[in-house]
Parts: C-alpha cells; sequence; structure tokens
C-alpha cells in the first residue's frame, strides 16, 4: 500500500488531468445539448478549451488587489483540493488521490475553501454585483446543505463509516447494493440538493447567466478567468464522483466512472431545461421545505 | 346568666375605655381633618388609659395607700394593684406630648398654606 | 463594665444643656451633640470587646433594685452590637447633618440626641413598659428630627408617621397591660419563663405587643407612611430611621421572640417575607432614589424579622440561636451599612445642583455600597445569605428560598439601574462634587470591606489566594492616577502571578482553562494598551475579573467557588457599565448574571457535592441551568448581545473568549463531581444538546442579520457556546474531546477576531460594517487575522477549526443523534453568511474616502494577533500539539473511540489527518499560485472605481458598496425564525412584574388615613390569622 511521495503526487497529477478534460468535455457536451433541446445549433463540444485558451492568452490582466489575484488560486485550489481528497475509482492506486487525508466529512468541507476564497477575492474588485452574487449563493448554499447533510448522514447511519471508500466498498456487487436502490430517498434528498449545488435552472439566480452577469466571476477576465474556467470543470467533476461513490455504487474502472457521472450531470440538465427559475428566497424556503422532509425520512429509515 | 347579670359584671372602666378606643379609631380614620385627627388620637389614648386602669382594679379592695386601711402587711391581700396607675401616668404624661407635637405639625402645616384636610397632604405617593 | 445609665443621664443632661451652650455658639453645641454620641460608641465599642474577650453579659438594676422589683437594663452581646450600631449610625448621618441642623433651629439637635438615646433604650431594658417608654421617646423625637429643618415634605410626612405611630404605640400600650396582668410582671426574662402567657388570654395579650412592633417594623402593607418619611426627610434622618430605628426595633422583636408562640413566630414570617417580596416589587418601579431606598429597606426589615422568626420556628439552620444571630444579625449589619451610606450619598446626589458623574470615590463608595445591598462579595450580606439560602434548602424550604432569592433579584435590578445611571450622569452636565458629604458614605464602604473581609477571611473562605481579586482591584484603583499603560503591565503581570501560584493546585482540565481564563485576561489587559491615558477603572476591574476567573478554578468548596463566581460577575459587570453606552445592557447583563448566580447557589447550597449521590438530582440540575444562563442559552442570551456589543472594545473580547468559558469549566466541573454524567439522568444529556443546538442556530441567524459589527461577533460567540454545550451533552470521549478542542479554538479564533476589530473601531470610528469597506489595503495585518479567524472559525480546511467540525459530526453521528447533526450542520452553514459579510464589508469592496487616512492597528492589537495566527497556525499543521493534552485530560472515564494513529485521528466512523490534509492544501495551492504567475500578462492595477458598472462609472462609494442589508432574501425565507422571542418574552416577563409592582403601589396613596387604615386592617388581619394557626 505505501507507495514514494513523489509516485502519489504523480499518481495525483495524472488523475488530476483526466478529471479536468472529462470535465470541460462534459460542459462542453452538455452545452451543445441544451442548445438542442431549445432548437439552437450550439458550441462545439471543445468550446470550453477555446475559452480556456482565449482567457489565458490575453495581454492585459487587470487587478484590484493582492486578494483579488488570490481569489482563483483559492477557488482552483479548493476544486483540486476536494477532487483530490476524493477516492475516483475504487481499488485504484492511480485514482485513489489523497483520500487518506480524511474522510467525508472533509470533502464536504473542503467544498467552502474555494468558495469562499473565490468570494473574497472577488469582493476586492468592488463590484457590487460580484457581493450580490456571494450573498446570494451563500443564502442558497446553506439551504441546500440541508437535506444533503441528511442524506449524508442516513448514508453514514447506513454503513457505519464515513469513510467513502468503505461506503463505496459496501455498495459493491449490483444495482441492489446502490444507495440508489436501498434507500431511494436519500439519493432523492441529496439529487434535489445537487441542483442548488450546480447554479442550474431553476437555482441559477446566484449567477443569473443570461440577463446580467452577476456573482464572484463579474470583473475577472484574462488568466484569472481562465483559471475559473478550469476549475469549473474539475469542481464539477470532483461533485459528481463524489455523488457517484455515495449513492451509485462507485466505479471501479475510469469507463464506469465516465458513464455514471455523465447520467448524474444529465439529471441537472434535464431539470434546469424544464423549469423556470426562483428567488432566493423562494428557492431557501424550497430545500428547507419537501427535501428537507425527505431527508428526515430517509435518516429516519437508516435508522430503524 | 341574666343580662342584668352580664352587665354588672363588665367592668365599666374598662367598657368606657373600649368605647373611647373605638371612637378615637374612628376619628382617626374617618375625620379628615388634621385637628381632628389629633384630638382623635388623643381620645384613642384616653381609650387605652382607661383600659390600664381597670386592669389594676380589684372589686372590693381599697385604694393602695399605706393608711389605716392596710398596712405594710396586709396590702398585698388588701389593696388594689398599684401599678397600673404608675404606668397610666406615664402614659399620660407621652400621650400629652404626641398630641402636642401633632397639634403643632397641624398648625404648621396650615401656617405653611397647606388645607385643613389631610386628603390635601398626599403629594407623596406609590 | 460602664453601666449603661450614665449614658443615658449625659445624653438627658446635654438635651438639657444645649440651649444653654448653644449661647456659646452652634458649633460648640454640635460638637457636644457629637461628643455624647461618640460616648454612646464607645461604650458600645468597650462592651463588645469586653463580650467577645469572653466576658459575661451584665445586668443593670435601677434605683438600687433588680428585677422584678425594678427596671432592668442588660449589657449583652447583642444589645453592644445595637448599641455600637445606632451610634455609629448617628455618627455617619452627622456627616450630612452638620451643615442642616447648624442652619436650623436648636431642635432638630435636641431631637437627634433623644432618637438616639430612645434607640439605644430600646436595646438596653428588659422591661416591657420601659421598652414602651423608650419606644416613645424615639418615636417622639423621630417626630420633632422628621420636621426639623422646615422641609414641608417632611412635614407632610410627619403628620402622617404620627398618625401610625399613634395607633402602633396604643397596641403596644394594650398588650402591656395584659400581660402584665397575666404575668404578674412587666420583666421580660421574668414573663417568659412562667406559663402564665400560654393559654389563649396570653396568646391575644402577647399578639398586641407583637402586633405593635410589627407595625413599627412597617410591615407591607402597613408602611406607607414610613416610606413616605424616608422619601422627604433629611437623608441623614432618613439614614438613622432606615438605619439605626430598623436596628433597634428588631433588637426588640429579637427581644420578645421568647415570648412568642408559633402562631405568632409564624405571623412573623409570613408579614416579613410578604414585605420583602412587595417592597422589592414596588421598589423596581420607583424612579425617585429616596423612595426607592425607602421601599428597599422595608423590604430588607421584612428578611430580617422572617429569618428571626424562621430560625426561631423551626429550627432553621440547626436551630441554634447561633445561626439566627449571625444570619439575621449579618443581614441586619450589611443592611444598616449599606443603606445609611446610600440615603446618605442619594440624599447629596439629589440635593446637589449638578446632574453630571460621581467623582471615583464616591462612584467606588455607591458601588460598594450598592453591592453590599444587593449581598454580593465580599460584604456581610453574601456571607449572611449563603447561610441562609443553606439552611432553606437543607430544610426543603424551597418556597421561600425561592421568594427570598427573587426578591433579592428584584432589588438588584433596581439598585443597580439606580447605581448606572449615578455612574454616567446626565450627558455633558457638571460633575458633582460632594465633598465633606461623601465622608458619611465612604465610611460606611469601608467599613463594610472591613466586616465583610474580616467575616471571610477568618471565616468561611480563608484562602488568601481567592481574595486576590479584590486585593488586585484595591491595589490598581489606588493606583488609578497613574499612566493606563503602566497600569495595564501591572494587570498583565498580576494574571501572570496567579497564574504561577495557582498552577500547582489545578488540575489537568484548571490548568486547560486556566491557559484561556489567565491567559485571556493578560492577553487583553495587553490589548488596552492601544490607547494611552488613565483609562480609568479599566484595569482594576479587567484584572480583577481575570483573577476571579482565576480563582474559580482554584475553588475547593462550593462557597469558595461561588464566591470567586459573584466576584467574576460583578466585575465582568462593572467592565459592561464602563461602556460608553453601557448602561442599558449592564443592567441585563447583571440581572440575567445575578439571576444564574443564584440558581447556581440555590444548587450549590443544597448540598451533596462532597461526593454524595444528593446532588445527582435537583441541586445538580439547578446548578446546571444556572451556568446556562451564564452561557447565554437560547432563551436566557438576551444579557449577551448587548454587552458584548457595548463594552470597551477590549472588554468585549475579554468577555467572549475568555470569560465565556467559565461556565464551560464550571459545566465539566460539574459534571466530574458526578462521576463524569450529567444530574437528572439521560434526558439531561437529550435536552441539553438540543439546547446547545438551539443556541448554536440561533446564534448563528441572529448573527447574519446585524449592521453592528460588535454584534455580529456576539452572536457569533453565542453560536459558537451553542457547539460547545452541544458537544458536552453527548456525555462520552468524543463529545468531551470535542467540546474542550472547540472551546480553545474558539478562545484563539475570536480573541483574533476582537482584537482586530477592536483595531477597525479604533481606527474608523464606527461599529457600523456598511460604513468601512476596502481596509484591506490600509490594516493588511488585521485583515490577515481575520481571514485566518473567519477560516478556522467556519470549519473550512486545513485550519484547526475543521478540525471542531470534523470532531463533532463524528461525536453526533457518532452518538446516534443524527437529526442533531443535520441542524449543527444548517448552523454551520449559516455562519458562513455572517463571516463573508464580516469580511467583505469591512476589508473588501468599496474603500469610503473618509477613511483614507485610516493606518494599520497599534502594535498592541497587532503583536498578540501575530502570535495568536502562529499558534493558529502550529496547531492547525500539527493537530496532535492540542489534541494530545486534550485526550489526555478527557481519559478513559468514558469508552475509548478516539485515537491518533500517527498524525491520523480515528473516530468510530471515519478518520482525519490535519497534517497531511495542510500539505495537500499547501501543495494544491503552491501549485495553483505557480499557474496563476505563470500566466499573469502584465498584470495592471487600476484605481477603486475602474470597475464594469453597466457601462458608466459609480456615483459614490457609498452607493456602491453592497454592505447595508446585506442578506435581506434570507430574512425574506427565514426571517421568521428570528423575531426575538426570547427579548419580547423576558420584556413581557419584566413588564409583568412592574404591573405586579404597578398595582401593588396604589396602595400607597398618600393619604395618612388610608396608611392608618392599613394599620388597622393589617392588625385586624393578622390577628384573624393567628385565630386560624
Amino acid at each position: 500500500m505505501e507507495t514514494g511521495i513523489l509516485v502519489r503526487v504523480g499518481y495525483a497529477l495524472v488523475s488530476l488531468f483526466v478529471i479536468t478534460n472529462y470535465g470541460l468535455l462534459l460542459i462542453g457536451s452538455m452545452a451543445r445539448i441544451s442548445a438542442k433541446v431549445q432548437g439552437r445549433v450550439g458550441q462545439p463540444v471543445w468550446q470550453p478549451y477555446i475559452d480556456i485558451v482565449k482567457s489565458t492568452a490575453k495581454r492585459n490582466s487587470i487587478g484590484h488587489g493582492v486578494m483579488f489575484y488570490l481569489g482563483p488560486v483559492f477557488r482552483l485550489a479548493g476544486g483540486v483540493g476536494t477532487y483530490m481528497f476524493i477516492p475516483a475509482v475504487y481499488g485504484s492506486v492511480l485514482f485513489r488521490n489523497f483520500s487518506d487525508s480524511g474522510d467525508l466529512l472533509l470533502v464536504m468541507y473542503f467544498i467552502f475553501f474555494g468558495q469562499l476564497g473565490m468570494a473574497l477575492g472577488a469582493s476586492e474588485g468592488g463590484h457590487p454585483y460580484s457581493a450580490i452574487g456571494v450573498s446570494r449563493g451563500l443564502a442558497q448554499m446553506t439551504a441546500f446543505e440541508v437535506p444533503f447533510a441528511l442524506s449524508v448522514i442516513a448514508v453514514a447511519i447506513q454503513y457505519r463509516t464515513l469513510d467513502i471508500t468503505a461506503i463505496v466498498a459496501a455498495q459493491q456487487g449490483g444495482f441492489w447494493n446502490w444507495t440508489v436502490a436501498t434507500n431511494p430517498l436519500a439519493v432523492a434528498a441529496a439529487l434535489i440538493a445537487f441542483l442548488g449545488m450546480s447554479m442550474h435552472n431553476p437555482f441559477s439566480i446566484v449567477i443569473a447567466p443570461q440577463e446580467i452577469p452577476i456573482g464572484p466571476p463579474t470583473e475577472y477576465q484574462s488568466n484569472l478567468l481562465g483559471m475559473l474556467q478550469t476549475n469549473r470543470a474539475i469542481f464539477n467533476g470532483a461533485k459528481l464522483v463524489l455523488y457517484m461513490n455515495l449513492y451509485f455504487g462507485g466505479a471501479t474502472d475510469v469507463v464506469t466512472m465516465v458513464v455514471k457521472t455523465f447520467l448524474i450531470y444529465f439529471i441537472n440538465v434535464f431539470v434546469g431545461q424544464a423549469f423556470p427559475r426562483f428567488r432566493v428566497d423562494q428557492s431557501i424556503r424550497f430545500f428547507l421545505g419537501v427535501p428537507t422532509l425527505i431527508g428526515i425520512a430517509s435518516v429516519i429509515i437508516a435508522a430503524i | 346568666m341574666s343580662i342584668l347579670e352580664f352587665v354588672s359584671r363588665i367592668n365599666p372602666v374598662a367598657a368606657s375605655g373600649a368605647v373611647l378606643v373605638l371612637v378615637g379609631v374612628w376619628g382617626v380614620l374617618a375625620r379628615p381633618n388634621l385637628f381632628k385627627i389629633a384630638i382623635a388620637t388623643s381620645v384613642l389614648e384616653t381609650g387605652v388609659n382607661l383600659v390600664i386602669l381597670s386592669t389594676g382594679y380589684i372589686r372590693g379592695r381599697t385604694a393602695p395607700i399605706l393608711d389605716s386601711a392596710a398596712d405594710a402587711s396586709t396590702a398585698a391581700a388588701r389593696m388594689t394593684d398599684p401599678v397600673p396607675q404608675a404606668l397610666v401616668l406615664t402614659a399620660i404624661v407621652i400621650g400629652l406630648a404626641v398630641t402636642a407635637l401633632q397639634l403643632s405639625y397641624a398648625v404648621r402645616l396650615r401656617a405653611a398654606g397647606g388645607g385643613s384636610s389631610i386628603e390635601s397632604y398626599g403629594d407623596e405617593k406609590w | 463594665m460602664v453601666n449603661p445609665l450614665w449614658l443615658f443621664a449625659l445624653s438627658l443632661g446635654a438635651a438639657f444643656l444645649l440651649p444653654l451652650v448653644d449661647r456659646l455658639g452652634r458649633r460648640i453645641a454640635l460638637a457636644l451633640v457629637h461628643g455624647v454620641t461618640a460616648a454612646w460608641l464607645a461604650a458600645g465599642i468597650f462592651w463588645l470587646s469586653i463580650l467577645l474577650s469572653g466576658g459575661e453579659a451584665m445586668d443593670f438594676g435601677t434605683a438600687g433594685f433588680m428585677a422584678p422589683l425594678a427596671i432592668v437594663l442588660r449589657v449583652g452581646l447583642a444589645e453592644a452590637a445595637g448599641v455600637t450600631a445606632v451610634a455609629l449610625t448617628g455618627l455617619l448621618a452627622a456627616s450630612s447633618l452638620t451643615r442642616s441642623l447648624r442652619d436650623a433651629p436648636l431642635g432638630g439637635s435636641m431631637a437627634l440626641l433623644m432618637v438616639l438615646m430612645g434607640l439605644s433604650g430600646i436595646v438596653l431594658t428588659r422591661d416591657l413598659f420601659n421598652l414602651f417608654v423608650f419606644l416613645e421617646i424615639s418615636a417622639i423625637g423621630t417626630y420633632g428630627f422628621l420636621g426639623f429643618d422646615d422641609r414641608k415634605p417632611a412635614l407632610r410626612a410627619a403628620f402622617k408617621y404620627m398618625i401610625a405611630g399613634g395607633l402602633a404605640s396604643s397596641l403596644y400600650l394594650i398588650g402591656v397591660i395584659y400581660v402584665y396582668r397575666l404575668a404578674d410582671t412587666l420583666n421580660l426574662d421574668i414573663a417568659a419563663s412562667g406559663t402564665a402567657l400560654s393559654g389563649p388570654a396570653g396568646t391575644a395579650a402577647v399578639f398586641f405587643l407583637l402586633a405593635a412592633l410589627l407595625v413599627e417594623l412597617k410591615p407591607f402593607p402597613a408602611n406607607g407612611w414610613a416610606v413616605d418619611a424616608y422619601e422627604t426627610a433629611h437623608p441623614g434622618v432618613s439614614a438613622i430611621l432606615s438605619g439605626a430605628s430598623a436596628t433597634a426595633l428588631l433588637l426588640a422583636l429579637w427581644k420578645i421572640l421568647p415570648l412568642l408562640g408559633p402562631a405568632h413566630l409564624s405571623l412573623v414570617a409570613a408579614s416579613g417575607l410578604a414585605t420583602f417580596a412587595a417592597g422589592n416589587l414596588v421598589g423596581a418601579r420607583q424612579d425617585r432614589p429616596l423612595r426607592m431606598l425607602g421601599y428597599s429597606s422595608v423590604a430588607q426589615v421584612g428578611l430580617v424579622a422572617a429569618v428571626a422568626a424562621l430560625a426561631r420556628l423551626s429550627g432553621l439552620g440547626d436551630g441554634g440561636s447561633d445561626f439566627a444571630a449571625m444570619v439575621a444579625g449579618g443581614l441586619l449589619l450589611n443592611h444598616l451599612l449599606a443603606k445609611t451610606g446610600l440615603f446618605l450619598l442619594a440624599g447629596a446626589v439629589e440635593d446637589d445642583r449638578a446632574r453630571g458623574p460621581l467623582s471615583p470615590l464616591a462612584l467606588a463608595a455607591a458601588g460598594i455600597l450598592s453591592a453590599a445591598l444587593v449581598g454580593l462579595p465580599p460584604f456581610p450580606g453574601f456571607w449572611a445569605k449563603w447561610r441562609l439560602v443553606r439552611a432553606l434548602a437543607d430544610s426543603g424550604r424551597w418556597w421561600i428560598l425561592a421568594l427570598v432569592l427573587g426578591g433579592s433579584l428584584l432589588e438588584a435590578f433596581y439598585v443597580f439601574r439606580w447605581l448606572g445611571a449615578r455612574t454616567k450622569g446626565e450627558a455633558g452636565e457638571a460633575p458633582v462634587r460632594l465633598g465633606i458629604r461623601g465622608a458619611g458614605p465612604v465610611l460606611a464602604a469601608l467599613l463594610l470591606v472591613a466586616a465583610g473581609t474580616l467575616g471571610g477571611i477568618r471565616g468561611p473562605v480563608p484562602d488568601l489566594l481567592l481574595w486576590a481579586p479584590w486585593a488586585a482591584a484595591a491595589v490598581l484603583f489606588l493606583l488609578d492616577g497613574i499612566p493606563g499603560r503602566l497600569k495595564g503591565i501591572l494587570s498583565a503581570a498580576a494574571a501572570a502571578a496567579f497564574g504561577a501560584a495557582v498552577w500547582g493546585r489545578l488540575d489537568g482540565l484548571g490548568q486547560f482553562f486556566a491557559v484561556m481564563l489567565l491567559g485571556g485576561g493578560a492577553l487583553f489587559s495587553i490589548a488596552a494598551l492601544r490607547k494611552g491615558g488613565a483609562r480609568r477603572g479599566l484595569y482594576p476591574l479587567l484584572s480583577a475579573a481575570t483573577l476571579a476567573l482565576g480563582a474559580i478554578l482554584a475553588a475547593r468548596t462550593p462557597l469558595e467557588f461561588f464566591f470567586a463566581w459573584e466576584t467574576m460577575t460583578a466585575a465582568s459587570w462593572l467592565l459592561v457599565l464602563r461602556g460608553r453606552d453601557g448602561r442599558k445592557p449592564a443592567l441585563s447583563y447583571i440581572v440575567f448574571g445575578l439571576g444564574g448566580a443564584f440558581l447556581l447557589m440555590a444548587g450549590l447550597a443544597a448540598g451533596g457535592w462532597d461526593g454524595g449521590t444528593a446532588a445527582a438530582g435537583w441541586p445538580g440540575l439547578l446548578v446546571l441551568a444556572g451556568l446556562l444562563v451564564k452561557a447565554g442559552a437560547l432563551g436566557v442570551h438576551v444579557w449577551l448581545p448587548g454587552s458584548y456589543a457595548e463594552s470597551d472594545d477590549e472588554s468585549s473580547g475579554f468577555l467572549s473568549a475568555a470569560l465565556s468559558k467559565a461556565p464551560v469549566f464550571a459545566l465539566f466541573a460539574l459534571a466530574l463531581s458526578l462521576g463524569a454524567a450529567l444530574p437528572g439522568g439521560p434526558w439531561t444529556s437529550r435536552v441539553l444538546g438540543w439546547l446547545g443546538l438551539a443556541t448554536a442556530l440561533g446564534g448563528a441567524l441572529y448573527a447574519v442579520y446585524q449592521e453592528d459589527i460588535k454584534r455580529t461577533l456576539a452572536y457569533s460567540s453565542l453560536g459558537q457556546i451553542g457547539y460547545i454545550l452541544l458537544a458536552f451533552a453527548a456525555m462520552d470521549q468524543a463529545g468531551w474531546t470535542t467540546s474542550l478542542y472547540l472551546a480553545l479554538n474558539h478562545f484563539l479564533y475570536k480573541s483574533m477576531l476582537f482584537l482586530a476589530v477592536a483595531g477597525v473601531i479604533q481606527r474608523t470610528g464606527t461599529r457600523n460594517m456598511y460604513e468601512m469597506g476596502g481596509l484591506i489595503k490600509k490594516m493588511p495585518v488585521s485583515f490577515l487575522s481575520v481571514l485566518m479567524a473567519i477560516i478556522a472559525l467556519s470549519g473550512v480546511p486545513p485550519l484547526s477549526g475543521f478540525g471542531g467540525k470534523w470532531l463533532l459530526y463524528s461525536t453526533l453521528i457518532g452518538k446516534g443523534w443524527y437529526l442533531e447533526a443535520a441542524v449543527a450542520f444548517f448552523a454551520s452553514g449559516v455562519a458562513f453568511l455572517y463571516l463573508y459579510r464580516l469580511i467583505h464589508s469591512i476589508f473588501l469592496g468599496q474603500p469610503k474616502p473618509s477613511q483614507s487616512e485610516v493606518r494599520e492597528a497599534p502594535a498592541a492589537l497587532v503583536l498578540p494577533q501575530l502570535l495568536l495566527m502562529a499558534v493558529l497556525m502550529a496547531v492547525s499543521v500539527f493537530p496532535r500539539l492540542m489534541l494530545d493534552p486534550i485526550l489526555a485530560l478527557v481519559g478513559d472515564r468514558f469508552p475509548t473511540t478516539l485515537a491518533f494513529e500517527g498524525s491520523r485521528l480515528r473516530s468510530a466512523l471515519g478518520y482525519w489527518d490535519g497534517t497531511l490534509t495542510m500539505v495537500v492544501t499547501g501543495g494544491v495551492f503552491a501549485l495553483c499560485l505557480a499557474w496563476m504567475l505563470a500566466n499573469l500578462h502584465n498584470p495592471q492595477s487600476v484605481r477603486q472605481f475602474n470597475i464594469v458598472f453597466a457601462a458608466e462609472r459609480p456615483l459614490r462609494p457609498e452607493t456602491t458598496h453592497y454592505a447595508w442589508r446585506f442578506f435581506e432574501p434570507y430574512r425574506k425565507a427565514l426571517g421568521f425564525l428570528t423575531r426575538e422571542r426570547a427579548e419580547r418574552f423576558w420584556d413581557a416577563f419584566g413588564t409583568g412584574a412592574a404591573s405586579v409592582g404597578g398595582a401593588l403601589r396604589r396602595l400607597y396613596t398618600g393619604n395618612g388615613q388610608t396608611y392608618a387604615l392599613h394599620v388597622v386592617l393589617y392588625v385586624a388581619v393578622l390577628y384573624l390569622l393567628l385565630g386560624v394557626l
């Protein structure tokens, strides 16, 4: 089991490379699917690569101060770090990452690392829209974390552990061992929370992507924006992998991982295309309503 | 026992004292005039003094004076109790002082332009 | 021994000579009056010294005879003390009376002599009729004395006083004569030794005696005449009435106690307690200080009478008369000195035309007198009340106990409300100069300090270490003139020295908390150096509070603990009061502080703390409840936000970071003393857990909506204490580890936050976050400190805060508290909201032009922050630095679920490797940073308004800085959770109590005849009750 530290770093970099590319392609393909639904041609699948290259190649970068520059660093480090603490593929040394740093709780809290740093960096830009976006995002975040936390607790009760590898191990042996089969309520709560986490419709007011650009990235440009775009891919990947591990039996190879995470992400797009948008206060009340009740029910079922 | 017998057993001094006490209390409670209150207090004290006196009185005995009716050896058996009389003297003196003081305060209050009714001196309350 | 008859002769002779002496000048006449009073005092002290050194009580006959043939005067311990007290009060009052006596007609001086002589006579005589005579002498003297300076209101009150007095004396005479008739004697001792008074007639006769004395003691509701007199008379007269006269009359009551049967005693007790309760209820409604003190006075006297009766009636406190003498005597001494001093002080202040603040010395006297009156340590009332509460709890009289403590709390409320108002004075007014009129109060305060300290050191708390807070306060107060910074260093040194002295005595838990409590005190003493100037009052109080925290750790008996606890409460209350707008918050701080302390007191006094199982029931629950009030659990937290917000900035930090750990320590000590269990069984733990959780969530939610930076932090502290309670309630190894870990962490990051915020407030001059902005460039160190602190507080890895979160959820899920875990998760999510708002609104966003000159905070704030940052970083990289000692502390009391494997901590559910987390995060961060730097092309710094703002330039920073009502949608969604229900409940509670007081005080119509009717009805009701009993 003991691997040299340099080897581990090397493996981690490979793993990171895989997830980055996968994340970018995922975003690109989802955008294309959305376009088809809306009757447009849409962007090419590799558009995210083009965006990053373009941003990074900008000749000037405008800065508002040290924290402004550090914001994307925090953000990207947050995404990469989150991924690093999750074992991406069950039983694989290559994709084990640094999951021995901590269990599920570490991952759940490390998600905040990037968000917090990003929010601070954006704030230094002094743009009110950044702060408005952050305030909306944080407010919504507190709400969707509740069903998610409940479902995680249900999982922890069910498998008597918070160790992600152990949770995946317990789900091996066919579909009927997956959490989605053994405790569907927990998965339902978690998936609803996931809609909020992904900030797609109906919970997209945080970044208001269609009309005025709002939210942390408002003031960012050049390679700083490029980092944010990169992070989006990695962070999405990390969250998807986490969901897959907790609820969908994990993956024993990269292909399974790709298929499963693609399908999980597809739920987002599906819902996002079908529903209009909530106001922030509405979405808070929504998350603390039915999804929370589902979460509580899942905990009760698991506890019994 | 007949009513007459009952009445005859009442100590007349004590009874009149009790009546005065009640009159005094009524006066204190019901007459708003400052001076009448002072007088009522005085009546009350007089009633109390009569009650005190009545306790010293023993039917069929002589006054507590050493003379032909009783000498020192028979005094305890033949005399009424002298102590209440002595006490009453003190009480009267004290009552006098209180009444005088009360009246003088009433005068001072009136002289300072206050009303004659105690109801007009209720500024300190609650 | 000196025959007291000489003294009576002296008084009478002097009174008769006065008109002659007055021809030589009023000064000489007054000197004669004071000389005679001093002679009484000297005789009293002389007798006391003889009796205390083993002398026998002595009887003095008159006219060559002894009882039953003549009046007998007795000089025993009680009598000697009474005479001393009467004369002492007279002399104390002289300081304020002298000027008025000089200007008034001579009658005033004669009346003073007569009052004091009459009162001494009441104390000394053993003859019932002679008692009447002295009662009347003092009464007549009082009537004259009330109106001596011809104040119109006093004349009015005196007339009412006379009506009631007349009724009382008639009652007494009737009683005396029938006692004589039945017992054939007027001598008390002979009457008490026979059985002649035990029949129905005897009971009635004694009842009249008793009723008269009770009326003279001003019982509720027959006391309007007395209160009017207290309010209107010259304060010196009120002082003598309240101090000396009450003492003499109580001793008269004490004297006739042997005559009383159980029914009589029950009446005294009931009447006294009713008076205590009603007096305080009505007192709470007063806005005129002297009238307020009047109500307080009748209430106190009622309590003393009730205690004396209860002790005799039912053998309270082992039934010894020693108990009654010590408790009733202690309460009386306390009342006597405190009330005398307060009447003199309040009177002088009211008379003064200036309405501004008091001078430091007068302020100290006022504080001491008020604190003594309320029964705070170390004054005599504290020791007496402790014994009383103990005895009441021992004998299971919970109702009386509740009544006594409730009444005391009310009294504390209105006395401290007055003190708070006096401390501040009215804004912009000239300071009050008391001059010689301050001598009486100061002397009374000194006597109280001396009596209390001696009583404590030679009595139940001989350990001098526990007195260190008082010593520190006194020394620093005396040095208050020297430069503030020097005092700050002294204060920090005192904390260090105390720590060194006490370290060896403490067990592991004590040492762990000593780091936070004493260390916190020293830290904030240093932080206080940020401002020059004397900063009067700050350092004595800060030092006293710090050392009191240390004393709490070092206490070994329940009384010692409670002594230190109340010391801490008092000192920290004054710290809050010292804040600029500290008056109202300080009042709720002390009322809730004392409320909690009284619960604690009841629990501690109920006993069973020496290893018995008795404490695991109600006593333990009471202690727990008291600690929760002090910890600020949701529902009883209403005192907390205002206090933390309005006190001086370093005091806020001290309160929040250090002092809030005192109840946590006490909780652990409580559980440990019960064998690592909570009182009341498993439900307690569940309820406590939910209470902690509600506190955590409530604190976080309230913090979200605050515009005031310090209120945000205050609510944040509330929430963090909630987590500590929650984890503690789990009662297992993981839970306790979590609780202690969270406590230490909270100390670290909350200190950083408060230090940083102190600097920000000092530099910007405002506490409203929306008025700041963009300070990161001006105050980078403070920014960094806040950044690290909020990362730690929110629990984001890799800083140590995550350890707390990990431990907490591991505990809760491991314990099976699933819903609790979910709510905790929600609460810590909400914490992000206010934390982000805090750092954004202050340090980021748009800088304000008015703050362009702002500099980094002073070194006194920055250096401690750098130190704390280093500590935080160290414990984040190496969690074992903190967790190893904590795990050792928790030990093997519970089944072990947490253990280290190298740097990895394992729980029953998962694992966490703090070091590796830090390394990975650092590595990833470095990678991303390198990426950013490598691709950074031609970076350009732009000006403030160079932002993409809807294609135009923003108008002003004020309109561009998004800060005010930052989370408005959140309020829209979840505002219903934070409607300040607790505040409204306590407001309603206060309104309710005030309405009761308001209804009761309608009895006091101001009409002398109504008062007379009260007297008559009071006696009639007592008589009827006597028939029932």
